[in-house]
């Protein structure tokens, strides 16, 4: 069993055996192998990558939530603050509960396993 | 008339006193004769043997050189290296002759011993059915620095137990190549095969060896045809085996070289074989300490992760044959697909590996702006 990792647009390929990362590279023998087990057990071999949704508190703490805590002293005294709370709020409610999801095998992974050429092993 | 010899005279003989042809080679003493004695040039070339005449100008009329010289007969230093056809020098070879990594078996960086199949002990070398065990062997006979011993489970029908794969681009089409070894076994093994496979097909059949119980050196000589361009497999100790089980192989000094003699066995230094070695695995692991087993703290390294709890990868020692697979575990712990993130093990996979580097571990639920602590291997073999 393989469990896919996504970066961008990079995987890695988790081989679920030994926690092995293998990388999507033509002349990794391990490669070699996760197509050729795809090409002859089929996709359900295969876990796609974790989409993890962040939580409303994550999302009030990023970046694009709450402004550093030197920015609201100034928005006290400019007395904007407490509209800065409230509209991160109202962007972020607390319905957003976040979590992980697993996404679709990606494409590539059968086009390359059709490609594969099964080699004997010793 | 005939001769009845000279009337009793005091006076001496003289030559006009024999008569001619009246003196045959049975009458002359050995050395007898000085060589100021002979007249000038009283000797004709139809008298002499050509056997004879070592030493005397080339150039003379009917002089005919002799088919050998006895080594001794050779004056020291009177042969130059322009008299000496390149094709003759078949024992002479300079550095670099020996195209197999490890042949030695210096190098063990997975572990000194294994029971599995695959890569897991001896660097370069995998091991597959029919194998029950492979470790270090002791009996360096030879010089040998080390010995591969592998035992065989024995069960019934051919094994394949060893393999050696040299890359591509390596060897070369229409080239002679010779390769050799010392093996030996623990009782006397008729009928074992050796196989060269390449990219169209197997070389040369029946490269056969009769393993006894004393080391003896194997050498086998073949041409790459004009159409092999990949990968060059040698398969060693094939056999059909009979049930009897526990036999022991012991293999050492393995070379692959150009030409059609097995030379001496190419030491390279440890230092050396590692590195290349290293082109196909290395790891964070100390010398000595075996991946998946040490729990020392000498083995991991430390990165200090970013915002997201990722952290940072790590450079490989020189480049790697291709992108290689990556375990990572955790400091003092043999748990796989782990890191160390302040302290508490975290799943973490490597990703965007090149063949110089990790670029990042990717840390579920990583500590942010901290300590990671893991120890690492990769693995590009063939």
């Amino acid at each position: 069993m393989y469990k896919l990792n996504k970066f961008e647009d990079s995987y890695s390929i988790q081989r679920l055996s030994d926690g092995a990362s293998i990388p999507q590279a033509e002349g990794n023998r391990d490669y070699q192998q996760f197509l050729q087990d795809v090409k002859v057990n089929g996709l359900t071999i295969v876990e796609g990558a974790d989409v993890i949704e962040p939580d409303y508190v994550a999302l009030r703490t990023g970046v694009d939530g709450y402004a550093p805590t030197g920015e609201q002293l100034g928005m006290i005294a400019d007395g904007t603050q407490e509209a800065h709370v409230a509209d991160v709020k109202t962007r972020f409610p607390k319905t957003i509960i976040g979590g992980t999801t697993i996404a679709d095998v990606p494409a590539w992974v059968q086009t390359e396993a059709d490609k594969a050429v099964l080699q004997e092993t010793i | 008339m005939p001769y009845v010899g000279r009337a009793p005279s005091a006076v001496p003989v003289t030559a006009d006193d024999i008569p001619a042809n009246s003196i045959d080679a049975s009458k002359i003493v050995d050395g007898s004769i000085e060589l100021a004695e002979i007249a000038d040039n009283s000797i004709t070339d139809a008298k002499l043997n050509s056997s004879k005449l070592d030493g005397i100008e080339t150039g003379a009329t009917n002089y005919t050189h002799p088919t050998t010289h006895a080594t001794a007969d050779i004056a020291d230093n009177a042969i130059t290296e322009a008299k000496i056809a390149d094709a003759a020098v078949v024992s002479l070879k300079s550095g670099r002759k020996n195209l197999i990594i490890n042949g030695g078996f210096d190098v063990w960086q997975r572990g000194t011993s294994q029971t599995g199949g695959g890569y897991q002990s001896v660097d370069r070398m995998k091991f597959s059915s029919g194998m029950q065990s492979v470790s270090k062997g002791s009996d360096l006979a030879n010089g040998f620095a080390n010995v591969l011993e592998v035992t065989l489970s024995e069960t019934t029908g051919w094994v394949y137990p060893t393999l050696y794969i040299i890359e591509g681009g390596t060897m070369l089409p229409n080239k002679t190549y010779t390769f050799s070894y010392y093996g030996k076994a623990s009782q006397n093994i008729t009928g074992m095969h050796g196989h060269f496979y390449t990219n169209v097909g197997q070389i040369t059949t029946g490269i056969s060896a009769s393993f006894t119980t004393s080391w003896v050196k194997y050498s086998y000589t073949f041409t790459m045809p004009s159409t092999y361009n990949g990968t060059f497999s040698i398969y060693l100790l094939n056999h059909n085996t009979t049930g009897t089980g526990g036999i022991t192989f012991s293999i050492a000094n393995m070379q692959m070289e150009e030409g059609s003699v097995a030379t001496d066995f190419e030491h390279r230094s440890y230092g050396e074989e590692l590195a290349l070695c290293q082109r196909y695995y290395q790891s964070s692991f100390k010398t000595g300490n075996v991946p998946g087993v040490s729990t020392d703290v000498l083995d991991a390294i430390h990165v200090v992760s970013w915002g997201d709890g990722n952290c940072m990868g790590f450079p490989f020692q020189g480049g790697m044959r291709a992108s290689p697979t990556v375990v990572l575990r955790a400091q003092g712990s043999t748990t796989v697909g782990q890191v160390s993130s302040s302290g508490t093990a975290r799943t973490a996979s490597a990703l965007n590996t090149g063949d110089k580097q990790v670029s990042f571990l990717q840390v579920i639920s990583g500590t942010a702006n901290t300590y990671n602590r893991f120890t690492w291997t990769a693995d590009a073999e063939l």
